[in-house]
């Protein structure tokens, strides 16, 4: 932590990650497990986001960029793999009907991905035509 | 969700974080003048130099706050609102049982759901997060820290629990919009497989994925809590001289890393039972007592991650009000610690009826009793200090006396319940309601009470008043013991727990069980009274209750019990006093009164 | 603010009527158990412990409740103040 204890009057009292953090989390859970896909999608990308956001911050990292290109990268990776997993197939299911479907599953794996992408193209944009420091991927 | 929900969903995700980009650019507002809005690269190193100590103004203040007392407030906050909820869900229950037909609620799924609610929302969202905001607040007061040793995870921590509490709730406030839910998640606060596999209602799986949100969010708290009072002590605070509440808070982290995960990993496999047809818990694969073995091993460390902080900030309290020290102090950290470790050794009482191995039954009965020596230990060391003392019976004083009087009558229930003849007997009746609510409103939910009420000058800078605390003390006492001690004696009846109705009963005593149910009803409403006094007291005293302006409204400093945060408390109010610019990190347009305006 | 703290009252006093309470709540519970056993079916017509056996009656079990309760609570009571006596300022 850049925080010293003894240091409390240089010390940062407020900070927009941490809600932004957890409501990411929640946010994806559920769009994860029932797949809705605007949820997953959205909540991957506040997560993510914020992470990055959070992580910069605290002085981790120096830009935000290539962070965020990373975790990108792994959400596609994971989401095709489960994609590929459900033998890439996917529909759009209701919540009532059978969650268990593998089409129901490639929705998932296929969501997880588009967040990736979504993550990627962020990261390249904040990267070569942006000039901030803390931006948010979206 | 046919495609138009979809695209619905994706309009509002999509609205929502062009949102939160919005606001974050908003925010560099406030940010801007510190060195980190000017580029990517070399605000690193500058940090330290130029970060203001500022706050922003307003509810932003509260939506970014990574101040330990902040969050404390936060957390108090989000406890009381869930105490509310869980507490009207049990009056709910507590009316229809007055007669003993259905009168009240819909069906008797609407009164499982309630129960389950209660249950649920009483144990992770109110009783954790309520002894999260007294150790958010004080723990680095008493130890001289300056903050928790990691702010930002405090922040994550708590703010994964407004999604957790809207997610165990949802099914109440979607039901009426849906056909798929029919009411909240009915399968009781443990959760038990077959039941909670096999029904098909999705409010299940939204109540799984809150409680594990708040699972996390405990063992974020709690790597937290061991980390600050590891690292951030003070130079004068040592092991030897750390107060009994932190012994306690650190005691109840050490259990919340073991038990918490677990849940979390129970849960998910619940999770995979429920819709990925795994058979973790099916007859086939891990059979149901699976369930129980994992659930029992988390849900019975969670009744003293429950119990050790009260029983902290009781033994903290107490001698302040007694005019001596605590009795014994080292072996009430003794006791803490013995807690701790048999903690993880009794789960299995809970199992007593299920036809588990009777040789693994006697361990677990021999464990379970032994339990209560340290139990013992505690109680009679605050008797003592009772006994030498010289009493003032403030309100936070008369809660005290209160858990440990309420601790006593559910601690010697609970003993009788650990033998397994007994517990073949009474498992399942409302003597189990009785004895564990002794424990969790008459004990867990006095001492923190108690806290509440011992801190308010501090929290708040203005005196709460004392007439009506003393009417929320007198009707929480009478409306508790009446409540639970009707309860232990349905239990004798063989009345059992979990029914919405008892217009079938043939055999036993069916007058004095309406009669016992009626007592337990009367008491819930005094309770209710009680409550809206005590939230009625707390609001408006925080408005415009009287200032407080001595650092030590207690009169401490007479019986030379002045305790560290008292003395921070005073440099805080001299600081505001004097100037506007001092050391204290209030400086905010609100000055001395932080809360004020935002809390009520 | 100094006017908050009221009277004190003797510990000692404090802690023998918690301890009363304690044991009148033990009679009123052994008279109400008294009352349900017997509307259960298979109970029994005796009750006891030991050498000391009696009717389930209300009367008998609360006599039967503040005895037991009384002695254990008692003797603990009397150990704890010896041991404060012998320690006092532990």
């Amino acid at each position: 932590m850049e925080e010293q204890p003894g240091l409390s009057d240089q010390y940062r009292m407020s900070s927009p990650w941490p809600m932004l953090i957890a409501f990411g989390l929640a946010i994806a859970e559920v769009g994860i497990i029932w797949p809705l896909a605007p949820l997953a999608v959205g909540g991957l990308l506040l997560l993510t986001g914020s992470i990055v956001g959070i992580v910069r911050e605290a002085g981790y990292v120096e830009s935000p960029w290539p962070l965020l290109s990373g975790f990108a990268l792994a959400l596609v990776a994971i989401g095709l793999a489960l994609f590929a997993y459900s033998g890439g197939a996917f529909a759009v299911n209701s919540v009532s009907e059978s969650l268990r479907t593998s089409g129901s599953i490639g929705l998932r794996g296929l969501s997880i991905a588009f967040a990736g992408v979504i993550a990627l193209v962020g990261a390249l944009v904040g990267k070569y035509w942006t000039t901030a420091n803390a931006g948010h991927s979206v | 969700m046919a495609i138009e929900g979809q695209i619905a969903l994706t309009v509002l995700m999509g609205a929502l974080l062009v949102g939160v980009a919005v606001w974050l650019t908003r925010l560099e507002d406030w940010r801007s003048y510190t060195p980190l809005a000017g580029g990517a690269g070399g605000a690193i190193g500058d940090e330290s130099a130029h970060v203001h100590e500022e706050k922003p103004a307003g509810i932003i203040r509260w939506l970014t706050t990574v101040d330990h007392k902040d969050i404390g407030i936060l957390y108090g906050t989000y406890a009381l609102i869930a105490f509310v909820w869980g507490g009207l869900a049990a009056v709910l229950m507590r009316a229809e049982l007055a007669t003993a037909s259905l009168s009240l609620l819909n069906n008797t799924q609407v009164y499982n759901a309630l129960l389950t609610s209660h249950g649920i929302t009483m144990l992770f969202l109110f009783g954790t997060p309520i002894l999260a905001a007294f150790s958010n607040y004080f723990i680095p007061l008493l130890i001289d820290a300056d903050d928790m040793a990691f702010p930002r995870i405090n922040a994550i921590a708590f703010w994964l629990l407004p999604p957790g509490a809207i997610l165990i709730w949802a099914g109440f406030f979607v039901a009426p919009f849906t056909e798929a839910m029919t009411t909240g998640a009915a399968t009781s606060w443990t959760m038990y497989p077959p039941l909670s596999v096999e029904q098909t209602n999705p409010s299940v799986d939204l109540m799984l994925l809150g409680l594990h949100l708040t699972g996390v969010s405990a063992t974020m708290g709690a790597i937290n809590f061991i980390a600050t009072i590891f690292s951030e002590r003070g130079e004068d605070v040592g092991w030897s001289n750390l107060d009994i509440f932190s012994w306690t808070v650190l005691t109840q982290s050490g259990l919340i890393l073991f038990a918490f995960p677990l849940l979390g990993s129970a849960i998910i496999m619940l999770l995979l039972d429920r819709n990925f047809s795994t058979v973790f818990f099916a007859a086939e694969g891990g059979g149901t007592i699976l369930w129980q073995h994992l659930f029992w091993f988390f849900g019975h460390p969670e009744v003293y991650i429950l119990v050790l902080p009260p029983m902290g900030i009781v033994s903290y309290v107490l001698p302040k009000f007694s005019g001596r020290k605590l009795f014994g102090f080292k072996f009430v950290v003794y006791s803490t610690l013995a807690i701790g470790v048999l903690s993880f050794g009794v789960w299995a009482h809970h199992m007593f009826t299920t036809g588990i191995d009777p040789r693994l039954r006697a361990s677990f009965m021999a464990v379970s009793l032994a339990i209560a020596i340290p139990s013992a230990v505690k109680t009679f060391n605050w008797i003592t200090t009772l006994w030498n003392g010289s009493l003032r019976l403030n309100t936070p004083m008369l809660f005290c006396i209160g858990f440990i009087s309420n601790f006593i009558i559910g601690g010697v229930t609970g003993v009788f319940l650990a033998a397994i003849p007994i517990d073949l007997v009474l498992h399942d009746t409302y003597y189990v309601v009785g004895h564990f609510h002794y424990v969790v409103m008459g004990a867990i939910a006095f001492a923190g009470f108690a806290g509440i009420y011992y801190w308010y000058p501090m929290y708040t800078g203005r005196m709460y008043q004392r007439t009506l605390a003393k009417w929320h003390f007198w009707l929480s006492m009478i409306g508790t013991n009446l409540t639970f001690f009707a309860m232990i004696i349905l239990g004798y009846a063989g009345f059992t727990r979990r029914y919405a109705t008892y217009d079938g009963l043939t055999v036993g005593p069916v007058e004095v069980i309406t009669a016992m149910h009626q007592a337990a009803t009367l008491g819930a409403f005094l309770l209710l009274i009680g409550q809206i006094i005590w939230v009625w007291n707390m609001v408006s005293s925080w408005i415009d209750g009287p200032k407080v302006e001595d650092g030590d409204p207690w009169n401490l400093a007479e019986t030379n019990m002045k305790s560290r945060e008292w003395a921070w408390f005073e440099r805080k109010l001299d600081t505001t006093i004097a100037t506007d610019g001092g050391a204290e990190e209030e400086p905010l347009a609100d000055g001395g009164e932080p809360t004020e305006s935002d809390e009520s | 603010m100094s006017t908050l703290s009221s009277r004190a009252i003797s510990g000692r006093r404090a802690v023998l009527v918690i301890y009363a309470t304690i044991v009148a709540l033990a009679a009123l519970f052994g008279a109400l158990v008294g009352l349900v056993l017997p509307g259960k079916e298979n109970a029994p017509e005796m009750a006891g412990f030991g050498p000391f056996v009696f009717e389930i009656t209300p009367l008998n079990f609360a006599v039967y409740g503040a005895v037991n309760v009384g002695l254990l609570l008692g003797v603990l009571l009397l150990l704890m103040a010896a041991v404060s006596k012998k320690y006092p300022n532990a």
